[in-house]
């Protein structure tokens, strides 16, 4: 690697580690609070430029696409088109863009969604077909915890939302807290091995 | 085809309605609408309510509401036009303000970045309001810029843990409109009463309408969702005994033919 290569890898290093270096010494220590709180600002800012680049993206991508005439090129076009109308809108006249979000965007999104729950019902179905305890377990714990949502297991019996609600309570919540620490721990870990130099992903070399 | 099923309000429902009435007079409060627009179906009856109790608190005991979005752009889209359509011509602003009861941030990008700096320095991050208003022209955020300024903290949405790393140890009240399946997770922040009170789902939703009076979608989705949900037992224990019948007619006739 040449010194220069080397020079800016040791920035971008230096500039990933150092502010959350800070940062969590502001919090423990309560020195720097302020300061930490505008450094905190930063990738908001960040944030806003890479929405930017998303975009220009976006749009340089299907253009090429389009010009090209690649295959499915309409698709592009009216993906491309979609969006400049949408954008244009929100700036030049707000009835039409906040048609498109209510009556476009929000449906599409809404039937989308809706899709997931039938999903669910048949992935559930075809899990059923394996005939094994386990897939037992799966399914009267899902009659429990779908008769405690809805209102008509408590008429059907007072059992089912006091199971259901233990259900979510101990099994459920104990997998939970498991799974917050295994994250947390991993966060922590991930952070140690980018400052040590084993995480370079993020800064353009290998991972 | 309504059923008009009874519906029970348990106490997670109390709890939020009773945390959000425990916010002292001229408190602020700031709730960030992260939902978007497919996850509105669940929550968004819930999430107008919300404001209504809010915005009738704000004209009884002048409460402070600071309205921002910090995942993506569709909350801000939602919040904007709950308070277009539904609060204001309710009547909900009567008495009240832009600029001195209720300020809305819009979209601050940067999810967890955002949740931090809004309780450590609004002014970090969001230098105006929704309508392009420099902040310090307006009002009522001269004396908000961080958590020490706010009576209550809430968020709505699909997630609880990025909320509770930002929000959790600062001292103040914090409450979730969350949807039902990511409902698990929330119960190890309330175990340790990080996490004030929820509302479970579209059910919390209808429970929530149910203790305010302002009925809306979640009551009435609740007989759909009753229906539903028995369609979806159905299906899974139908097929499970009628498999389960003829492994069992199919042994007494095995046994039979060996006799």
């Amino acid at each position: 690697m040449s010194a220069s290569a080397k020079t800016w890898r040791t920035l971008t290093v230096l500039a990933f580690i150092l502010p959350g270096l800070f940062i969590l010494f502001a919090r423990y220590t309560g020195i720097g609070q302020f300061m930490a709180a505008r450094v905190v600002g930063w990738p908001v800012t960040l944030a806003t430029f890479a929405i930017v680049l998303g975009v220009v993206t976006f749009v340089r991508t299907h253009s090429t696409l389009v010009i090209k005439r690649e295959k499915y090129w309409p698709y592009n076009l009216v993906a491309l088109l979609s969006f400049l109308l949408t954008f244009g809108m929100a700036f030049a006249y707000k009835p039409v863009y906040d048609y498109i979000l209510t009556n476009v965007v929000q449906t599409l999104q809404i039937a989308f969604m809706g899709f997931i729950g039938f999903y669910n019902l048949t992935f559930f179905f075809h899990g059923t077909r394996r005939r094994t305890p386990e897939v037992g377990v799966l399914m009267v714990v899902s009659i429990f915890v779908m008769l405690w949502m809805a209102p008509i297991g408590e008429i059907i019996s007072p059992i089912f939302p006091i199971v259901g609600q233990w259900l979510n309570d101990i099994p459920s919540g104990g997998a939970m807290r498991g799974f917050l620490i295994c994250v947390a721990v991993g966060m922590i870990l991930q952070y140690v091995r980018s400052v040590l130099g084993y995480e370079r992903a993020w800064s353009g070399g290998a991972a | 085809m309504p059923l008009g099923l009874p519906l029970k309000v348990t106490p997670l429902a109390q709890n939020f309605y009773k945390t959000i009435e425990a916010i002292p007079d001229g408190g602020a409060v700031l709730w960030v609408n992260d939902q978007g627009f497919a996850t509105w179906v669940e929550l968004g009856s819930g999430e107008i309510a919300l404001y209504k109790h809010l915005f009738s608190l704000a004209q009884k005991r002048g409460l402070r509401l600071v309205f921002a979005t910090t995942s993506s752009a569709d909350g801000t889209v939602l919040t904007d036009r709950t308070i277009r359509e539904e609060i204001i011509p309710g009547g909900f602003t009567k008495g009240l303000k832009y600029g001195e009861n209720w300020v809305q941030l819009g979209w601050l990008p940067g999810w967890e970045t955002s949740l931090r700096g809004l309780v450590t320095d609004v002014r970090a991050i969001a230098r105006t309001d929704y309508f392009g208003t420099p902040i310090d022209q307006i009002p009522m955020m001269k004396n908000i810029n961080s958590v020490k300024d706010l009576s209550l903290l809430g968020n709505s949405g699909y997630y609880v843990d990025e909320y509770g790393r930002q929000w959790t140890g600062l001292g103040k009240p914090w409450i979730d409109l969350l949807s039902a399946t990511t409902v698990a997770m929330a119960k190890p922040w309330i175990e340790k009463g990080l996490l004030t009170a929820y509302l479970n789902g579209q059910r919390g939703c209808a429970e929530y309408e149910a203790i305010t009076g302002y009925r809306g979608f979640a009551t009435a989705a609740m007989d759909a969702q009753s229906l539903a949900h028995v369609l979806g037992i159905l299906i899974l224990l139908v097929p499970s005994t009628l498999y389960l019948v003829k492994l069992v007619t199919g042994r007494k006739s095995a046994n039979g033919d060996k006799k």
